[in-house]
C-alpha cells in the first residue's frame, strides 16, 4: 500500500492542501518550523486509522485536532483505493472508503487492507516522530516485542532457560544467596556440630587409657602383694612349725628330769589325801558346831529375860487394837468430808451462778414453780409442733391464696381486653352467635354454590337442547332420497302394474312388489329417525324443567337465608361468604380460647375463695393452739412467749439449773452425815484417852492419837514374840549340841585308822607321800602327751624338718615375736590387697561404662550419614555449576546466533547507518533488552549508547520492523517526522542512503523535515523534496 | 577350613603352577593369614539406620568380622597374621575399636600367634605409637629395615615393609614385600599382557575389578617384581581383592574384611596364605565379613509385570552363595533393558515389597535381606552423544566436555562473557568446599551433569533412551 494522494480540507493548519505523491519510494517534505509537518503526520494516521483516539504521539505537546476533513488516495495491488474523513470532535466522524471500482468499502475489508497493523503499532513503528523515536519503551508493546525479543521462544531456547532456571533452583537449594543458608551449608553446620560433639568425647577415651592404666597398674600391684604374700606365709610356716615342734619337745625333757627325782610310794591308800582332807574336815565342823550351839543357847536364854512392855497398853490391848483398826476408815473419812465439802461449795457456786442466765424478772423462784420432768418436756414438745405446724400451714395458705388472686386478676383482665373486642360479656354467648352466624354462612355458601350449579346445567340443557335439534335434525338429503326411493316404489308399482297388465303378471307383480317395499323402507325409516330425535329432546326439556325447578327452590332458599342475615345481597359473589367464614372461624378461634380462660378464671376463683375459707380456719386453728401453748408454758412455769425456740432455749437453762440443786441438796446431805460419824468416833477415842489417864493428846485429831497407840500396841506384841521365840531357840541348841560331841568323837577314829593304812605317822608325813605319787603319775601322763605332740608337729609340715641342734638353739620369744611381726605384715597385706580388689572393681566398672557408652558410635553413625548427604549434595551442586557453565554457554551461543529474523535485519540496518561502527544487535534469552555489538565485539546496553545512536538503532529497528511486516504481506508507508536531527552528517547521509535502499525495496517513506540540508541531500540522492508552503500561501488558497 | 569356603579365586594360572622349585633346605612349610582393611568400628555407608536390625548388624560388622578373622587364624593354627593397612580409621577416634584391636591381639598372644600390622593411609604408624601398649606378640612394620619371622628359633620368613629398597639375601626365607601404592597392579598386568599375549589374558587379574590404564608405569617394572626374589608382594590397593602371579611370585591384597559401602559389593574376607617347601604359595580366600553388599544383575523385558519381575529377582538372588559369618545382604539392582520393571524398581515403594518377598522366599538361609534399589547403570554420557536427533543435547555434551570454555576478549563486557565454573572463594564454607571438591572425580561429576543435561535436553522415550 502506497499513499499516491494527500487531499486537505482542513486540517489543523492545513487548508485545501494537496500534495500528490508522484514518488511511490521515498518522499521527503520540507517545511520549516511550524509549517505543519507534525499535523500532516497526524492527518496520514488519523485518515488511515481515525482523529477520534489519539495515539502515542498525540498526546502532550501537541493540540488535538478539532476539525478535520480530507482525503487520501492509496494504491495497492488491487487498485487504487480513496479514503474521506470528515471528523468534527465530539460531533461528527464520518469516513468513506471508496475501492477500484468506485464502489464503496466496508470498514473491515480496509482494515484488512491495512493488514491487521492496529494503530498503536502503526503508531510506535510506522508513523514515528523524533519523541516516539528515542523511547525504547515504545517497542515493548507485545506485538512489536515479540519480533524483537523473541519472546515466543522456540523450544530450544525454552529449554535452554528452563534449564538455566533449574539449575539455578537447584543451586540455590543447596548454596542458597545467603551464604548461611542452603542445603550444603546447613549440612556443613550439622557436621561441624556433631564433630564439635565427638570431640568432646575424646575425654572418654583418654579416660578409658587412663582407667586402663591404673587397671594395670593396680593389677601389678595385686601380683606384687600376692608374691610378697606367698613369701611371709613361707616364712609364717617355718617358725609356727618350729613353734608347734619345740613346745613339746621342751615339755619331754623337763618332765624326763622331774620323773628321776621323785621317790618311790610303794603303798597309799585309794585317794588317801582326799579321805584325810574329808575326815579331818568333817571333824573340824563337827567341833565348830558343838562349840557354837552352845554359845547359842547361853545367849538366847540371856536375850529372853530382857523383853517386857507398858502395863496400861497391855491391860487396855484389846480396846485399842479395836480403834487402830478403825484407823484407815476414819482417814478415809476425813478425805471424803473434804471432798463432799469441796463438792459442795462447786455446786453451790453452780447455782448461784445458773439463776440469773435466764432473768429474774420472770420468775421469784424457779426451783419452786418449774417442772422439768420428762412428761412435762413431752407436753411442752407436742404442743409447740403442734402450734408451730398451724402457723405454717396458715401461712402457706395465706401465700397461695396471694398467689390465686394474683392470678385471677391477671386472667380477669386478659379476658375482659379479649372480651372488649366483640363487645361481649360472656365469651360463650359470643361464641354460640358466632357459631350460628357460621352455620349461616355455610348453608348459604352451599346453597349459592347449588344454585350456581344448578344454573349451569340449565344453560347446559337449552344448550343440549339446541345442539340436539340441530344435530338429530334430518338432512334434506335424506327426505329427497326417502322421497326419491318412495318415487321409485310408486314407480316400480306402477311399471308392475302395467307390466302385469300388459305383458307379464308375475314381473308385473315383482315390480309391484318391489315398489311397495321401496315404499315402505322409506316411510319406515323417516318414522324411525324422527321417532328417535323427537324422544331425545322430550327428554331433555324435562330434565331442564326439573332442574328449573329445583333452581328456583334453591333461590328461594337463599333469599331466607339473606333475610336472616341483612345486609347481604345476593350478588353470585362468593368472597363475602368466604371471608365470612374466615373471619368466623378466626373469632370461633379466638372465642374458644377466651371461653377456656373464662373457665379457668372460674375455676380460680373458686379455689381463691376455697383458700380464704382456709385461712380463716387457719387463723382459728393459731389462735387455739397459740392459747395451748401460752396455758402450757405457764403451767410449766415458763414466761409467756410465742418463739418456740426462746421458749426450749429457757427450757433447757431451767433443767440445767435444776439438775444443779439437785446435786446440791444431795451434796449438802452427805456432808452432813460423814461430819456426824466423824465426831462419834473422835468422841469413842477421847473416852478411851481419858481412862487410860493420857491427857496429853489431841483428840480432836485422832488420826495422830492412833498412830501413837499403834505404835504401842506394836512394842507390845514384837516384845512378846520375841521372847518366845529365843527360849525355843535355846532348847534346841542344846539338843544339838549333844549330838555334835559323838560325832566329833566318831571322826576322830576314822583319821587314826586312815594314817595307819599309808604308814605315816601324821598328816604331813601322809600329804609328802600323797604327793609324790601324784606328780609321779602326772609327769608320766604329761611325758606320754608331749611326745605325742612332738611327733604331730614333726608330722604337720612334710616339706620342713628340725633337728635337736635347732630346738636346743631356739628361742621361743623370739620366735613368737617374728610370728607376729609375720602375721601383722600378713594383715596388712590382706587389707592391701582387699584395697586393691575394690580399686579393682570400681576400675572395672567404670571401664565397662565406658565401653558401653555408644554415644561416640551414634555420632560418628550420623556424621556418616551427614558426610554422605554432604557428598550427595556436594555431587549435585559441582555437577550443576558445571552444567551451568555448558548450558550458559550454549545460551552465549544461541543469543549470538540464533537471533529473531527482526533483529538480524535491524543489525544490518544499524551497521549502515552507523558506518560500521555497530554491528550486531542481540537479545539475552529470556529477557526485554538489547545488547549492541561494537566493531570490536564489545557488547554494549542501549543505556551506555550515545542518544544519536540510540536513535539509529531505533530507527534500524523500525526499518527491520516494517521490512518483518512486508514479508507478511502488509506494506504500510514508514511516516517519519524529523527523525534525522541528531545524525551526525555522516550518519545522516548513510541514514538517507539506507532509507533510499530501503524504500526501492517496496517500503513508501515518507519523511518530514524542517532542515533544509536534508531536503538537499535527499535531492543529491535522487529524490526530489516535497517543499510543504507556508502557511500564508494555505491562508491565500482559502 | 578352607575347603568349606567358596573359592571365589581364579585358579593359579600355569605359568606359577608349573614353574619347578627347587627344594631350599632353609624353607619351611607354613602358613600364616593375610587381612587388610579391617576399619575398626567405622562406620558402613548406604545403611538405614532406622532398620533396627540392620543397624545393630551394621555397627557391629567391622568388629565382628575381626573376631571372624582373630578366631579362623586360632582355627586355622595360623603362625602369624600380616594385617597390612587401614586396621581403623583414625579419623573416628573410636574407643571401640581400639578395645576389640587390643582384646584380639591379646587373645592372639594368649595362642602365641605373633601379629605384623602395617600402618595404612587411615591408621599412620603416629596413630599406633598412641595407642595403649600393644601384646608382646604385636609387631608394627614401621621402618624399613627387614624383620625376619620365626618359628621354634627358626626363621621362616622375611618381611621387607618397604618396597623400595628390598635387600634380599639367600639366607633370607620367603621373602615379603610391601607396596603401598594401588598403581602397581596395571603396569604388573600389562607387562604380563605384552608377553603373554597369546596365553589367557585373566591369568593376571583373577577378580573381576576393573583395571584402569595406569598414568605412570616408571616405578613398577618386571625386575621390580621377579628379580629380588620376593616371594609374596603384600598390595594395599583399595578394597578389592586383587592377585597377580609371576614366574615366582605371588602379589596379593585381600581387598577388606567387611564392605564399607554399596561400591564394596562381594565378598569379603582374609586370606589363608600356605607357603610349601618349595616356597609355592596357595591362596585360600576365607570369608569373614557379617554384612554382604551384593550387586545383582538382572534382566528386564518391556514387557516384565511385577511378579516375573520379583521371580527374576528370586532366581538372580538364589545364585548369591551365602557364608555363614553372613547375617545380612544389602542388595543392589543392576538393570539391563526397560520397561515397567525398571520403572518399578526405580520406585522406593517397590523396595519393600522385595525385601518381603526375598526374605519369605529365603527365611531357610537365615539371612536378612534388604534391597538397596537400583543403581545407575546409564551411560548417560553416552546417551547424550548418541542422541543425534536431540541437538541441543549434543551441543550440551560438547559443552560439557570442551576443555577450557571460549572467551571472549573483551575485558569489559564481564557480563557476556562465557561464564565459568563459580569460583568458591569468600565463602565461610570454602574450606570445606574446597575439601569436598577433591573428594569428586572429573568423570564422577561429567556423569552427573550429563544425567542433568539428559532430564533437559533429551526427550524421556524408551526410543530415545
Amino acid at each position: 500500500m502506497k499513499i499516491t494522494d494527500i487531499s486537505i480540507d482542513h486540517c489543523g493548519v492545513w487548508h485545501n492542501l494537496n500534495l500528490p505523491l508522484s514518488d511511490p519510494g521515498m518522499s521527503v517534505f520540507y517545511g520549516p518550523n511550524e509549517a505543519g509537518k507534525s499535523t500532516l503526520m497526524r492527518f496520514v494516521r488519523g485518515m488511515l486509522y481515525d482523529f477520534k483516539s489519539s495515539g502515542p504521539g498525540d498526546s502532550g505537546g501537541q493540540s488535538e485536532l478539532k476539525n478535520v476533513a480530507g482525503s487520501l488516495t492509496l494504491s495497492t495491488e488491487n487498485g487504487s483505493y480513496r479514503i474521506e474523513r470528515h471528523y468534527t470532535q465530539g460531533v461528527e466522524n464520518a469516513v468513506t472508503i471508496t475501492g477500484p471500482n468506485g464502489d464503496r468499502v466496508e470498514r473491515d475489508e480496509f482494515v484488512e487492507l491495512l493488514g491487521g497493523v492496529d494503530q498503536e503499532v502503526f503508531h510506535r513503528v510506522f508513523a514515528v516522530g523524533l519523541r516516539e523515536l528515542q523511547k525504547l519503551a515504545s517497542l515493548h508493546e507485545d506485538q512489536v516485542a515479540e519480533k524483537i525479543y523473541g519472546l515466543t521462544l522456540g523450544p530450544q531456547s525454552q529449554r535452554i532457560l528452563h534449564a538455566l532456571d533449574d539449575i539455578d533452583q537447584k543451586s540455590r537449594k543447596l548454596i542458597g544467596a545467603n551464604p548461611q543458608h542452603g542445603r550444603l551449608p546447613e549440612l556443613f553446620g550439622e557436621r561441624d556440630r556433631l564433630k564439635a560433639e565427638l570431640d568432646a568425647l575424646a575425654g572418654l577415651k583418654e579416660r578409658h587409657r587412663e582407667l586402663s592404666d591404673s587397671q594395670h597398674k593396680l593389677q601389678s600391684e595385686i601380683d606384687d602383694i600376692n608374691t610378697r604374700q606367698e613369701g611371709i606365709e613361707s616364712q609364717l610356716r617355718g617358725h609356727l612349725y618350729m613353734q608347734r615342734a619345740y613346745a613339746p619337745w621342751n615339755r619331754v625333757r623337763a618332765v624326763q628330769d622331774e620323773l628321776s627325782q621323785l621317790p618311790v610310794v610303794d603303798s597309799f591308800p585309794e585317794n588317801g589325801i582326799e579321805r584325810l582332807d574329808e575326815i579331818e574336815l568333817q571333824l573340824a565342823e563337827a567341833a565348830e558346831k558343838r562349840d557354837r550351839l552352845k554359845k547359842q543357847a547361853k545367849q538366847n536364854l540371856e536375850q529372853a529375860a530382857t523383853f517386857g512392855g507398858n502395863k496400861d497398853i497391855a491391860k487396855y490391848e484389846v480396846t485399842l487394837q479395836g480403834l487402830v483398826d478403825q484407823r484407815d476408815w476414819i482417814a478415809e473419812l476425813e478425805q471424803q468430808i473434804s471432798h463432799a465439802q469441796s463438792k459442795y461449795d462447786d455446786l453451790e457456786k453452780q447455782v448461784l451462778e445458773r439463776q440469773p442466765q435466764w432473768g429474774e424478772g420472770h420468775i421469784a423462784d424457779p426451783a419452786a414453780e418449774f417442772d422439768t420432768s420428762p412428761n412435762a418436756y413431752a407436753r411442752m414438745v407436742s404442743t409447740a409442733r403442734a402450734f408451730k405446724r398451724v402457723v405454717a400451714r396458715r401461712e402457706k395458705t395465706k401465700r397461695r391464696a396471694k398467689r390465686l388472686n394474683k392470678l385471677c386478676q391477671s386472667q380477669q383482665e386478659k379476658l375482659a381486653a379479649g372480651l372488649s373486642r366483640y363487645r361481649v360479656d360472656s365469651a360463650q354467648d359470643a361464641l354460640v352467635a358466632v357459631r350460628e352466624r357460621l352455620t349461616s354462612m355455610e348453608t348459604l355458601g352451599e346453597l349459592k354454590l347449588n344454585e350456581r350449579e344448578l344454573h349451569k346445567r340449565q344453560l347446559s340443557f337449552d344448550e343440549l337442547r339446541e345442539h340436539t335439534e340441530i344435530r338429530l335434525a334430518l338432512p334434506a338429503s335424506y327426505y329427497i332420497c326417502t322421497w326419491a326411493v318412495t318415487a321409485c316404489g310408486v314407480l316400480s308399482i306402477l311399471v308392475g302394474a302395467f307390466q302385469g297388465v300388459m305383458n307379464q303378471m308375475t314381473i308385473g307383480a315383482v315390480f309391484a312388489l318391489i315398489g311397495c317395499m321401496l315404499v315402505m323402507l322409506s316411510r319406515l325409516a323417516k318414522h324411525h329417525f324422527e321417532q328417535g330425535v323427537d324422544g331425545r329432546l322430550k327428554e331433555i326439556s324435562l330434565a331442564a324443567d326439573q332442574n328449573f325447578e329445583q333452581l328456583r327452590n334453591v333461590r328461594e332458599e337463599i333469599l331466607e337465608v339473606l333475610g336472616d342475615s341483612p345486609g347481604k345481597a345476593d350478588d353470585g359473589n362468593w368472597l363475602p361468604e368466604a371471608e365470612e367464614m374466615r373471619s368466623c372461624a378466626r373469632e370461633i378461634a379466638d372465642l374458644e380460647r377466651l371461653a377456656v380462660s373464662e373457665r379457668k378464671l372460674e375455676r380460680n376463683r373458686q379455689r381463691l375463695e376455697n383458700a380464704n375459707n382456709a385461712i380463716y380456719e387457719s387463723q382459728r386453728n393459731v389462735a387455739g393452739a397459740r392459747q395451748s401453748w401460752q396455758q402450757l408454758l405457764s403451767q410449766l412455769g415458763l414466761p409467756e412467749t410465742l418463739d418456740v425456740n426462746e421458749a426450749f432455749t429457757i427450757w433447757q437453762s431451767l433443767v440445767e439449773l435444776s439438775h444443779a440443786r439437785q446435786e446440791f441438796r444431795i451434796a449438802k446431805i452427805e456432808l452432813k452425815s460423814r461430819r456426824q460419824m466423824y465426831t462419834s468416833f473422835c468422841r469413842r477415842i477421847a473416852a478411851v484417852g481419858r481412862r487410860m489417864h493420857e491427857w496429853e493428846h489431841n483428840f480432836d485429831q485422832p488420826l495422830v492419837v492412833l498412830d501413837h497407840w499403834e505404835e504401842q500396841l506394836k512394842a507390845l506384841h514384837g516384845g512378846r514374840d520375841e521372847r518366845r521365840r529365843l527360849r525355843r531357840e535355846a532348847r534346841d541348841l542344846a539338843r544339838n549340841a549333844a549330838e555334835c560331841r559323838a560325832t566329833v568323837e566318831d571322826y576322830k577314829t576314822q583319821r587314826t585308822a586312815l594314817l595307819r593304812e599309808a604308814g605315816a605317822a601324821d598328816r604331813e608325813d601322809f600329804e609328802l607321800r600323797s604327793q609324790a605319787l601324784s606328780r609321779r603319775i602326772l609327769l608320766e601322763r604329761q611325758l606320754q602327751q608331749a611326745n605325742e605332740d612332738l611327733r604331730t608337729a614333726g608330722e604337720s609340715d612334710n616339706e620342713l624338718a628340725v633337728t635337736e641342734e635347732d630346738l636346743e638353739l631356739f628361742d621361743a620369744d623370739h620366735n613368737t615375736e617374728c610370728i607376729d611381726l609375720l602375721k601383722m605384715e600378713q594383715e596388712d597385706l590382706r587389707n592391701d590387697l582387699q584395697e586393691a580388689y575394690k580399686n579393682q572393681g570400681s576400675l572395672r566398672r567404670e571401664l565397662e561404662v565406658i565401653e558401653a557408652d555408644q554415644q561416640s558410635r551414634h555420632l560418628r553413625r550420623e556424621i556418616a550419614q551427614v558426610q554422605q548427604r554432604i557428598h550427595t549434595a556436594g555431587a549435585e551442586w559441582f555437577a550443576l555449576q558445571r552444567a551451568k557453565l555448558a548450558v550458559e554457554q550454549m545460551r552465549h551461543h544461541v543469543e549470538r546466533t540464533r537471533q529473531p529474523v527482526t533483529i538480524a535485519d535491524a543489525s544490518r540496518y544499524l551497521t549502515r547507518i552507523t558506518c560500521g561502527k555497530y554491528r550486531n544487535i542481540w537479545t539475552p534469552l529470556g529477557k526485554r533488552s538489547l545488547r549492541i555489538d561494537d566493531e570490536h565485539g564489545h557488547s554494549l546496553s542501549v543505556e551506555s549508547l550515545s542518544s544519536g545512536t540510540r536513535e539509529q538503532l531505533f530507527l534500524a529497528i523500525r526499518m527491520a520492523l516494517i521490512h518483518d511486516y512486508a514479508r507478511h504481506g502488509v506494506t504500510l508507508p514508514m511516516v517519519l517526522d524529523d527523525v534525522l536531527v541528531n545524525f551526525d552528517e555522516n550518519r545522516t547521509e548513510a541514514a538517507l542512503e539506507a532509507l533510499s535502499d530501503f524504500s526501492r525495496q517496496g517500503h513508501q517513506v515518507l519523511m518530514f523535515t524542517c532542515h533544509r540540508h536534508l531536503a538537499h541531500m535527499a535531492k543529491s540522492k535522487g529524490c526530489e523534496p516535497i517543499w510543504l508552503p507556508s502557511r500564508t500561501d494555505t491562508a491565500e488558497a482559502a | 577350613m578352607p575347603g568349606e569356603f567358596t573359592a571365589i579365586d581364579a585358579p593359579k594360572p600355569a605359568h606359577y603352577a608349573d614353574n619347578e622349585r627347587e627344594f631350599d633346605l632353609s624353607m619351611q612349610p607354613f602358613r600364616f593369614i593375610h587381612a587388610a582393611n579391617l576399619l575398626l568400628d567405622h562406620q558402613l555407608q548406604q545403611i538405614d539406620y532406622a532398620d533396627p536390625h540392620l543397624c545393630a548388624i551394621a555397627e557391629d560388622s567391622t568388629l565382628a568380622a575381626f573376631r571372624q578373622l582373630v578366631r579362623t587364624a586360632v582355627d586355622e593354627q595360623a603362625d602369624f597374621l600380616l594385617l597390612t593397612g587401614n586396621c581403623f580409621d583414625a579419623a573416628d577416634q573410636s574407643l571401640l575399636a581400639e578395645i576389640a584391636l587390643l582384646r584380639g591381639l591379646e587373645e592372639l598372644d594368649e595362642q602365641q600367634i605373633d601379629v605384623y600390622i602395617v600402618p595404612g593411609q587411615t591408621d599412620p604408624a603416629a596413630c599406633w605409637s598412641s595407642l595403649p601398649p600393644l601384646p608382646k606378640n604385636t609387631t608394627i612394620l614401621s621402618g624399613e629395615r627387614p624383620l625376619s619371622i620365626t618359628r621354634d628359633e627358626t626363621v621362616i620368613a622375611t618381611i621387607h615393609p618397604s618396597a623400595a629398597n628390598i635387600h634380599t639375601t639367600a639366607d633370607a626365607p620367603f621373602p615379603i614385600a610391601f607396596r603401598q601404592h594401588e598403581d602397581f597392579f596395571p603396569p604388573i598386568a600389562r607387562q604380563f599382557e605384552e608377553e603373554r599375549i597369546d596365553g589367557p589374558t585373566t591369568e593376571y587379574e583373577l577378580v573381576s575389578n576393573d583395571v584402569r590404564p595406569a598414568p605412570d608405569t616408571k616405578s613398577s617394572t618386571k625386575q621390580e617384581f621377579n628379580e629380588h626374589l620376593v616371594h609374596y608382594w603384600v598390595l594395599n590397593a583399595g578394597h578389592a581383592r586383587r592377585t597377580v602371579y609371576a614366574d615366582k611370585a605371588v602379589a596379593h591384597h585381600p581387598g577388606g574384611t567387611q564392605g564399607i559401602s554399596a561400591a564394596q559389593s562381594g565378598q569379603h574376607g582374609c586370606t589363608l596364605v600356605e607357603v610349601d617347601a618349595t616356597g609355592n604359595v596357595e591362596l585360600t580366600f576365607v570369608p569373614t565379613a557379617a554384612l554382604r553388599f551384593e550387586t545383582v544383575e538382572i534382566t528386564v523385558h518391556p514387557h516384565t509385570d511385577r511378579d516375573e519381575l520379583l521371580t527374576s529377582l528370586t532366581t538372580a538372588v538364589a545364585a548369591v552363595h551365602r557364608h555363614p559369618t553372613e547375617t545380612a545382604w544389602l542388595l543392589s539392582w543392576q538393570v539391563r533393558g526397560y520397561g515397567y520393571g525398571r520403572d518399578l524398581l526405580a520406585d522406593d515403594d517397590f523396595q519393600h515389597d522385595i525385601d518381603e518377598h526375598l526374605r519369605a522366599h529365603f527365611h531357610d538361609r537365615e539371612i536378612y535381606i534388604r534391597s538397596l534399589g537400583m543403581i545407575s547403570p546409564d551411560n548417560v554420557a553416552s546417551i547424550l552423544d548418541s542422541a543425534p536427533q536431540e541437538e541441543l543435547a549434543a551441543e550440551y555434551w560438547t559443552a560439557l566436555t570442551r576443555p577450557q570454555p571460549a572467551t571472549i576478549s573483551d575485558a569489559d563486557a564481564v557480563d557476556d562473557a562465557p561464564p565459568e565454573l563459580p569460583a568458591i572463594s569468600g565463602g565461610m564454607w570454602e574450606t570445606q568446599l574446597r575439601e569436598l571438591e577433591k573428594t569428586f572425580s572429573d568423570g564422577d561429576l561429567l556423569d552427573q551433569a550429563a544425567a542433568l543435561g539428559r532430564e533437559w535436553f533429551v526427550e524421556q522415550t524408551e526410543e530415545s533412551a
